[in-house]
């Protein structure tokens, strides 16, 4: 098992992960409550920041399969992007934030493309954002604004359509602080 | 707020204004209505306008593909270089992220924005075939030489991003500027809805204003016209409850709209009891129940006017009871098909006019008929006699003896008294088809209606002649009258009730003159002998002018000595035809007639005259009528004759009937007294009959009592009449006065006045009455050649 981490830190720099198993996640997971599993496969999402769990260097480091272990959910909505309703599939924000005992009220959220957006914990909950991972149940890349794309239920309410909340649509995001 | 849709009638037509004012109202109401949607409307434009703006930033996303590409142009330059650090993989997610881009422009607003431009539509497919041109560029990426390649394929592709973003950026300020002047137009539009809403609102206050001032001003006539109302009612109230009768109104539906004070009053009924509303047949039914009427008179009224109530008709119309109680109803019909009603209880009323129709039809001391209801049934029966359906009826005239006598001693109170038991008893002789009327004084008549004549009449007459003439106790005094009827049968004695009466009246006079106590029938013979009476009273006046009168004397002796003292003085009518007539027969007929007083006055100067002859001891007695007693120069005419004759007062005696002390007793008793002063005598004649009333003795102090012949003649053959004279001797012997008796026929009746002590006699046993010569002659005195010449 090999880690290649750049020196430059993982604020910057994308985690590669060559191997991972899902029974050593399981073994990562009982070793420690403040540890997450490490993950089997290349880490899409880094969160670090004010959380009491991780898995690499104080910050948590998932890959797809830790994602979707989460349990996922789904909602259909319009949006700004796409023609008519698509459907959105992926785990809930508040559901990952729990998973790595986040304990600040602010989220930064940073894309692939080095978009930064803020946004604040108590969205979560309140508008179930997902961090989707499917769309119309197929994986998204990053050509389609993969792998993973923070998604408000624009459709639940009216108020959420609103720039503000387009902008906290982060997409293809690569790493969240809990600040 | 509620606003009245209708108005008063009346005021509405003063102020049309008030008509428009539901309308403008209403258009006020709708404009608010159409503003307020209207603005829900600008609000969701707005709303919508605002999404707009807030819609995803275009220039964002086109200026990122400049940054991307310029990320991905890094990568390439890095990869180039040695011992950098970057490798394919970094390229490619590079080449990922722009392909995004590519999409992102290639959708939703980037291609509303290229899609005008063919330039910028160039530029994105430019970018579109480079990203796909990489792509196996990338896959087979090794050596620097390859990045060069790849570098170049991008190097074009930058100033094209640039303008795009550029584009977008200009693009999104027009869209700024476009929704800020969309949103300045929703403000105007909202601010002019907004001053429109409030001009209305000042419209609708105004409108508000003005209204109140109109409801203020009805409200003010509405008041104004309460208290007028009021007003009216108190007064209406005033003059139905103090009107004298009582009222009553009722709808078309036969209930009470209204009723007085004496209507509650006439009735009985308790006030607050007639209530408006009421059924009328209630109304009647609790009338008729309280019974301040009887149910008979009260239901007869109803009944009444329950049939004028159902023809509309109008009455006055009244019903009375068998006690007189009545009850005056006016019924008029309303024009509403309602009636009003007034009630009078007339009972007083009716009574007053049965009471005076009663008086003018009866006499009012005794409660019988009066002359006038007298004449009326007379003419009614006269009538039914005309047309053949009644039977012959009797009028009976009576007349009440001695009446005057009891009225002169016992007073007019007792009199009256005395007519009424008549009246009663006449009552109870009478059948009920018969009428008893009192015609004055003592004066009554019978209407006798039955057809067996004359004999029904004659025996009412026995009858009446019977009951009348019994005894009366009136205050204490037993009273014995008589009553003299006159019978007249119709239709043979009359046919009219005057003639009847007058005939009636002939038959009383004959029953009077007959006796007295008594009745007649009328007899056509009756008729002829008023005549005659009446050609005999016409002969007596000129009787006293034509020397028919004459004076004759009869001799008073003195029992004792058998001398004659003096002579009564009698008088005689020779009537040229008839020959001497007794006075007995005419002296009542000028006493009738008045002709007493001249025919008086001559027999007392003829007396003074034949007696001053005779010799000095002899007096001459004349006798005094009682009306002579009336005229007031009696004692002046005595004294005259006297001195005419030369006769000392001394010889004159004066005869008068107590009759005449039945009159007005002072002026009587003035002048006995006056005559007294002159000289002479004065006898009380005829004692012993009528009244002969102790207390005249008492009265007056007469010379002489004369005892009447009805004693005298009987007093040989009736031990009653011989103590009466003796009595009579005795008392005048006590009291001083002379006796003397007349009518003394026989030397039996001369003894026992000798015995009983009388002083003189005087009649036929001594002399029949003789004239003036003759006694002069007996006296042995020459007479006059003239007086003596006839009698030789």
């Amino acid at each position: 098992m090999t880690f290649l981490v750049t020196r430059r830190g993982i604020g910057r720099r994308f985690v590669r992960i060559t191997a991972g198993g899902l029974g050593f996640a399981g073994a990562g997971r009982s070793a420690g409550a403040a540890s997450l599993p490490q993950p089997a496969e290349k880490p899409i999402l880094t969160v670090s920041g004010k959380i009491s769990k991780a898995n690499k260097d104080g910050a948590a480091q998932f890959d797809r399969p830790m994602i979707e272990a989460l349990g996922t959910s789904g909602f259909e909505t319009a949006t700004p992007w796409y023609d008519g309703p698509v459907r959105f599939e992926g785990v809930r924000m508040d559901r990952l934030m729990q998973a790595v005992g986040a304990s600040g009220d602010r989220v930064l959220a940073y894309a692939l493309n080095d978009y930064s957006t803020e946004l604040p914990m108590s969205d979560f909950a309140r508008h179930g954002v997902i961090l989707a991972l499917k769309r119309n149940g197929q994986y998204m890349s990053v050509r389609e604004k993969g792998p993973l794309f923070i998604v408000y239920p624009f459709d639940s309410d009216p108020a959420l359509r609103h720039q503000r909340y387009y902008s906290r649509s982060a997409w293809q995001l690569a790493r969240l602080v809990v600040i | 707020m509620t606003f009245p849709r209708r108005h008063l009638p009346g005021s509405g037509k003063r102020t049309p204004g008030r008509r428009v004012f539901g309308p403008v109202l209403g258009a006020v109401a709708g404009l608010f209505a159409v503003a307020a949607v209207y603005t829900s409307v600008l609000i969701v434009e707005r709303q919508k306008a605002l999404q707009q703006v807030a819609r995803y930033n275009t220039t964002w996303l086109a200026s990122q593909a400049v940054v991307e590409l310029e990320r991905l142009q890094q990568r390439i330059a890095a990869y180039a270089l040695p011992g950098s650090g970057f490798d394919r993989e970094e390229v490619q997610l590079r080449l990922d992220i722009l392909a995004n881009r590519v999409q992102l422009l290639r959708g939703g607003d980037v291609e509303e924005l290229t899609a005008e431009s063919p330039e910028l539509q160039a530029v994105v497919s430019g970018l579109a075939a480079a990203v796909d041109a990489a792509q196996p560029m990338v896959d087979a990426l090794a050596g620097a030489e390859a990045a060069r390649e790849l570098m170049d394929l991008f190097a074009p592709l930058g100033p094209g991003l640039a303008r795009l973003a550029a584009a977008a950026n200009v693009r999104g300020g027009d869209r700024v500027a476009e929704d800020q002047q969309h949103l300045s137009r929703l403000h105007w539009t909202f601010s002019g809805i907004l001053m429109l809403l409030a001009a209305c609102g000042m419209g609708l206050f105004g409108v508000l204003l003005w209204h109140n001032r109109l409801l203020r001003r009805v409200h003010g006539e509405l008041l104004a016209r309460t208290a007028e109302l009021h007003v009216q009612n108190k007064r209406f109230d005033a003059a139905l409850n103090n009107m004298s009768q009582a009222l009553c109104m009722a709808d078309a539906d036969q209930r009470l709209i209204v009723c007085n004070r004496p209507y509650l009053e006439l009735f009985g009924l308790p006030s607050g009891s007639a209530k408006p509303g009421t059924a009328m047949r209630d109304v009647q039914r609790a009338v008729a129940w309280i019974g301040r009427w009887p149910m008979e008179l009260v239901e007869g009224i109803h009944g009444h006017q329950r049939e004028l109530a159902r023809k509309g008709g109008r009455a006055s119309f009244s019903h009375a009871l068998g006690d007189g109680r009545a009850l005056a109803v006016s019924h008029q019909p309303m024009a509403d098909g309602g009636w009003v009603a007034t009630y009078e209880d007339v009972t007083e009323r009716q009574r007053a006019q049965a009471k005076i129709a009663h008086m003018a039809r009866h006499d009012a001391l005794t409660g019988l008929a009066n002359r006038t209801l007298l004449r009326e049934r007379a003419e009614q029966a006269l009538e039914r006699l005309d047309r053949g359906e009644g039977s012959a009826f009797a009028v009976l005239c009576l007349d009440l003896d001695r009446f005057k006598e009891v009225n002169d001693t016992l007073g007019h109170p007792t009199g009256d008294t005395l007519l009424q038991a008549v009246a009663q008893r006449l009552g109870a002789c009478l059948r009920e088809t018969d009428l008893a009327a009192r015609l004055g004084g003592d004066e009554f008549a019978i209407l006798q209606a039955a057809g067996d004549q004359p004999a029904s009449a004659a025996a009412l007459a026995e009858r009446l002649v019977d009951l009348i003439g019994a005894p009366y106790s009136i205050g204490g005094h037993r009273v014995v009258i008589g009553v003299s009827v006159g019978v007249a049968l119709a239709p043979g004695d009359g046919a009219d009730l005057s003639r009847l009466l007058r005939n009636a009246d002939l038959a009383l006079y004959r029953a009077k003159s007959g006796g007295r106590g008594t009745f007649r029938l009328f007899e056509p013979e009756m008729e002829t002998h008023l005549l005659a009476q009446r050609a005999l009273q016409a002969d007596l006046r000129k009787a006293l002018g034509g020397y028919q009168l004459e004076m004759f004397y009869q001799p008073q002796v003195d029992i004792a000595t058998g001398r004659t003292n003096g002579f009564e003085a009698l008088l005689r009518w020779e009537h040229p035809e008839q020959g001497f007539l007794s006075p007995a027969k005419f002296i009542p007929m000028a006493e009738e007639t008045g002709l007493i007083v001249p025919i008086g006055e001559w027999a007392l100067r003829q007396a003074c005259l034949d007696a001053v002859r005779w010799p000095d001891h002899m007096t001459v007695a004349v006798n005094l009528s009682p009306l002579q007693f009336k005229a007031p120069d009696l004692v002046q005419t005595i004294s005259e004759a006297l001195a005419e004759a030369g006769l000392p007062p001394s010889r004159l005696e004066l005869e008068i009937t107590e009759s005449v002390l039945l009159e007005d007793n002072a002026t009587v008793l003035a002048t006995l007294h006056q005559l007294r002063g002159l000289g002479l005598r004065i006898s009380l004649d005829d004692f012993g009959t009528g009244y002969s009333s102790l207390g005249y003795l008492r009265k007056f102090p007469f010379d002489k009592i004369k005892i009447d012949q009805s004693f005298v003649r009987e007093m040989v053959t009736r031990p009653d009449c011989e103590a009466i004279v003796n009595s009579i001797v005795g008392l005048a012997s006590d009291l001083g006065m002379a006796t003397i008796a007349e009518g003394v026929e026989s030397a039996a009746q001369l003894s026992r006045l000798r015995r009983a002590g009388c002083m003189e006699a005087q009649g036929y046993h001594f002399s029949r009455p003789k004239p003036a010569a003759e006694v002069l002659a007996d006296l042995g005195l020459v007479a006059d050649r003239r007086e003596a010449a006839p009698t030789a």
